[in-house]
């Protein structure tokens, strides 16, 4: 059951999210999933998809093509890295002209895209390819925690390309949850976004749409929100006490990386699991022992 | 290679035609609920009658809702990307995308890693160092993807 995987960072996860990196790595090494590192992989290309479609593509195409020279399936853990890849193969896929057009502009950093290789976000990963039973096979220390899910809007959207699960029902990330012995708890809005991509233009509305997610995980019972992405968990975890000041109210919800999560219910060390790099401190007792 | 509204449309992959203002997109805007000039709806009919789109298109938070909402199948968030992509190349892209592009041209993260501080930081924390690459800057000439 090895599995083997080109391990794309993007740029928010190295930069401002070491914590994710870290508790990816040690639950994947636990599991024994081979993370092969790209320390010059560069960017997704999705922050200038809203500037240029060709560079975006290009970019995207370059991560793809460089897997391809590996001769390994990409892992990503973020989300927007997920859809910027999974929509550039769908296009390259689908469309001649632009993958011809394409590998033009590749040709020039003497590299090609051939559409051999699969983009998958870690959540997808651990669901299709390593199994929720297998999961809870390796569980040695089975959560009693409540929590709730934020699944990030491009991990689920949009679902003709995604092809993935129903936006609107989505259980991925819930059957991993619940895999740890921990309760996934439904809440308001469950499925909208945290925000993050207007945090530059529309600060104040950002934080309202973080803020009222949260609010909500508070007001079922939740002990913490778990996230799948890394700007999702800056909005969340980074931003919680300018989110408390912009929407006048307390919040104090921790929020763990899914596989900070998943790594306490695997019997691994806290500090492994960057959990002391959380900006909303987590109790340790609430995890249990082992911090 | 010419990507727009219209190259679109006229490849039959945006079909602006086929939106009959029913709202379902501006309904489960989480954007839209907070500022009510920024309605998806009203962009859409404005570009079918031919007018240019007024309103604040950059607090789009790109959730893709209204995409995955619209009954008729309208790629709404694309369509709204593409708005985007129009007001770049007619006013220029907002500061926060120029900065973004600086660094991407730099090193070929959207972050700076030149200082080599991050790099430490990652060392510390048992990570392994990022390398810088030019190869980004060589797609952003290529393409066209560089701004003002």
């Amino acid at each position: 059951m090895t599995k083997k995987y080109a391990f794309f960072l993007g740029c928010t996860t190295p930069f401002r999210k070491t914590n994710y990196e870290q508790a990816t790595r040690t639950v994947c090494a636990k599991l024994g999933i081979e993370l092969v590192d790209m320390p010059n992989g560069g960017c997704c290309g999705f922050p200038l998809e809203s500037v240029n479609e060709e560079t975006y593509l290009a970019m995207a195409a370059r991560v793809l093509a460089m897997a391809e020279e590996m001769d390994l399936p990409v892992l990503t853990i973020c989300t927007g890295c997920s859809l910027s890849l999974v929509r550039a193969k769908h296009t390259l896929d689908n469309d001649d002209e632009a993958r011809l057009e394409i590998n033009g502009v590749l040709a020039k950093i003497g590299r090609r895209y051939n559409g051999t290789v699969p983009a998958k976000h870690l959540v997808r990963a651990l669901v299709e390819d390593f199994g929720v039973d297998n999961i809870k096979a390796a569980v040695v220390k089975p959560l009693d925690l409540k929590v709730c899910a934020h699944y990030g809007c491009h991990l689920i959207r949009p679902s003709d390309e995604v092809q993935f699960e129903d936006p609107e029902d989505a259980r991925s990330l819930d059957d991993l949850i619940e895999a740890t012995g921990a309760t996934s708890l439904d809440y308001y809005d469950k499925y909208a976004c945290c925000g993050g991509n207007g945090i530059a233009t529309f600060t104040e509305g950002a934080y309202k749409m973080s803020g009222d997610k949260l609010l909500s995980m508070k007001e079922v019972g939740a002990q913490a929100a778990v996230t799948a992405c890394p700007f999702c968990n800056v909005m969340f975890d980074t931003n919680q006490r300018a989110i408390e000041t912009a929407i006048e109210a307390e919040l104090a919800v921790p929020v763990l990386h899914y596989p900070q999560l998943l790594g306490i219910a695997l019997g691994l060390d806290q500090k492994e699991l960057g959990i002391d790099k959380n900006r909303v401190k987590v109790d340790p007792a609430l995890l249990g022992a082992g911090a | 290679m010419e990507v727009s509204i219209k190259t679109l449309e006229e490849a039959g992959r945006l079909n602006l035609n086929h939106c009959f203002s029913c709202g379902m997109c501006t309904g489960g805007c989480p954007v839209a609920r907070l500022d009510a000039n920024f309605n998806p709806r009203r962009f859409l009919y404005m570009k079918k009658l031919g007018l240019d789109v007024d309103g604040a298109i950059w607090e789009c938070v790109n959730c893709l809702t209204c995409q995955e909402r619209c009954p008729t199948k309208v790629a709404v968030a694309d369509f709204l990307n593409l708005l985007k992509q129009e007001s770049v190349k007619e006013k220029g892209a907002p500061e926060w995308i120029k900065a973004q592009l600086d660094n991407l041209k730099k090193c070929g993260f959207v972050a700076e890693l030149g200082t080599e501080r991050d790099n430490k930081k990652r060392e510390a924390a048992g990570l392994p160092a990022l390398e810088a690459t030019e190869e980004i800057a060589a797609i952003i000439a290529a393409t066209g993807g560089d701004i003002e």
